[in-house]
């Protein structure tokens, strides 16, 4: 038996000592709280911090009064129209589905196929003359790929994946005074801050980072032959907030991050 | 009734599927997240975790892929997540005592002489806390490497970093025991 069997059964063992099998019976609980409709258990980080009972500021409550009455105000129609008046970084389209559109019918040319994220974020600094900011700690099995700019829109992008070159999260940053969006779906848009557009049913969700407020939905414009449709597929999650003078986006692509995750990303971002 | 079958049953919203995977993998699962976090009730919450986010992405998961590896990996970082917000690192200088150290020499250097350390009762009582003293990435390393027994390029592939990252690592992992061990040698 060569030495890594060794461990492991030593391992084995071991833990079978301090939790044995027979004590591991998971699906009673789960199948209870499936059944109730609640995700089981942790939201990771939930119960780590139950020994001191914390005091709840005033803005605190005040805030979760807000975000209470938004999430209320998507329940209904009018609800939805209001809640579009609030948001402030997306902005809901009319409708799920459209015609094929004319900028789908003549996409264009790709001049390169040099990957845009050829920079470091030194390079990338110099090059937009901002401070580019990263996240503290990139998450675990992820490096960083490089950071692309966008000499028309003043935008900086940074990924994080695979060493593949699969990019699993993105970071996206660029000063207020070059923001400017899209409009409606039937203009052609490369500017990649500007498009906010996100479908009729999306499920827009306000959370705080830090003292910030922001923006997350999940799903993504699927651009079929027979014109744009909203796919509220879990697995695109974007984040947009906002400083005094800068507008971010991080973009998970991965079932390995949740909107927690992102959350936490934001507020580390130095 | 192999994953394949409980998985397509799960696609198909039945959650017999589910209940088979729970069945077939939780005590690893437990037992994997223990090795990270170190505290049972939050190992069990990873494990539920990991299989409801299985739930919530199978339609998503390519049912000719292996289901453990792609299971695993969701758990070893969820524990990570985890225990990295802790911080829960445990002091090694008032932990490692000799059994400790003389496992750390092991895990140093596995061809040192195993059968000896292997017949020591010390090295069996010793190992968790052994692993416990090491940061919560090291300690992932150790469990795919040693627990999963899982090669050090299927880590890389699994984790999605180079080889020489896990190697890093892995040789970090060790230099730390190492150098603790000797602090604590010095001391006496």
């Amino acid at each position: 038996m060569d030495n890594n069997k060794n461990i492991q059964s030593i391992l084995r063992e071991e833990l079978e000592k301090e939790i044995p099998s027979s004590q591991i019976e998971l699906w009673p609980a789960m199948k209870a709280s499936l059944a109730a409709g609640k995700r089981p258990l942790i939201h990771q980080g939930e119960n780590m911090n139950t020994m001191k009972p914390r005091r709840i500021s005033w803005a605190a409550i005040s805030t979760l009064i807000v975000v209470a009455l938004l999430a209320l105000a998507f329940i209904t129609p009018q609800g939805r129209s209001f809640a579009q008046s609030v948001l402030q970084f997306f902005t809901r389209a009319k409708q799920d589905r459209y015609p094929l559109q004319t900028w789908q019918m003549t996409p264009p040319v790709q001049s390169t196929s040099e990957s845009p994220f050829k920079f470091s974020v030194q390079e990338a600094e110099s090059l937009a003359g901002y401070d580019v900011l990263s996240p503290v700690d990139i998450p675990f099995g992820m490096s960083f790929l490089g950071a692309s700019y966008d000499t028309q829109y003043h935008i900086v992008a940074q990924a994080f994946g695979s060493d593949a070159g699969y990019i699993e999260l993105s970071l996206w940053q660029q000063p207020l005074e070059y923001y400017q969006p899209c409009g409606d779906i039937s203009n052609y848009c490369d500017n990649m801050l500007g498009w906010n557009l996100v479908g009729a049913s999306a499920n827009l969700e306000i959370v705080q980072i830090g003292d910030l407020t922001g923006e997350y939905v999940e799903g993504t414009w699927s651009l079929t032959e027979n014109g744009p449709v909203w796919d509220p597929t879990p697995y695109v999650k974007t984040l947009r907030w906002q400083t005094d003078q800068m507008i971010f986006e991080l973009v998970g692509g991965i079932d390995l991050l949740d909107r927690d995750d992102l959350v936490a990303l934001a507020s580390s971002i130095r | 009734m192999d994953d394949r079958i409980a998985i397509s049953r799960l696609k198909q919203g039945d959650l017999n599927g589910l209940e088979i995977l729970v069945d077939r993998y939780q005590v690893q699962a437990v037992h994997i997240a223990y090795m990270i976090v170190y505290e049972r009730a939050l190992a069990e919450d990873v494990a539920q975790t990991a299989f409801v986010k299985v739930m919530e992405y199978i339609q998503q998961f390519d049912e000719e892929r292996p289901f453990a590896p792609w299971f695993f990996r969701i758990v070893v970082n969820d524990a990570l997540k985890i225990a990295t917000r802790q911080k829960r690192s445990v002091s090694l200088e008032d932990q490692l005592d000799e059994p400790v150290a003389r496992l750390a020499e092991w895990l140093m250097d596995p061809g040192l002489k195993p059968e000896q350390l292997i017949e020591q009762k010390e090295t069996h009582e010793n190992i968790l806390k052994a692993i416990r003293s090491l940061l919560p990435e090291q300690r992932a390393v150790i469990v795919m490497r040693y627990y999963l027994d899982m090669s050090e390029v299927d880590m890389s592939a699994k984790l999605e970093r180079p080889l020489s990252s896990i190697k890093w690592w892995l040789r970090d992992a060790r230099k730390r025991l190492y150098d603790l061990m000797r602090t604590k040698a010095e001391g006496e």
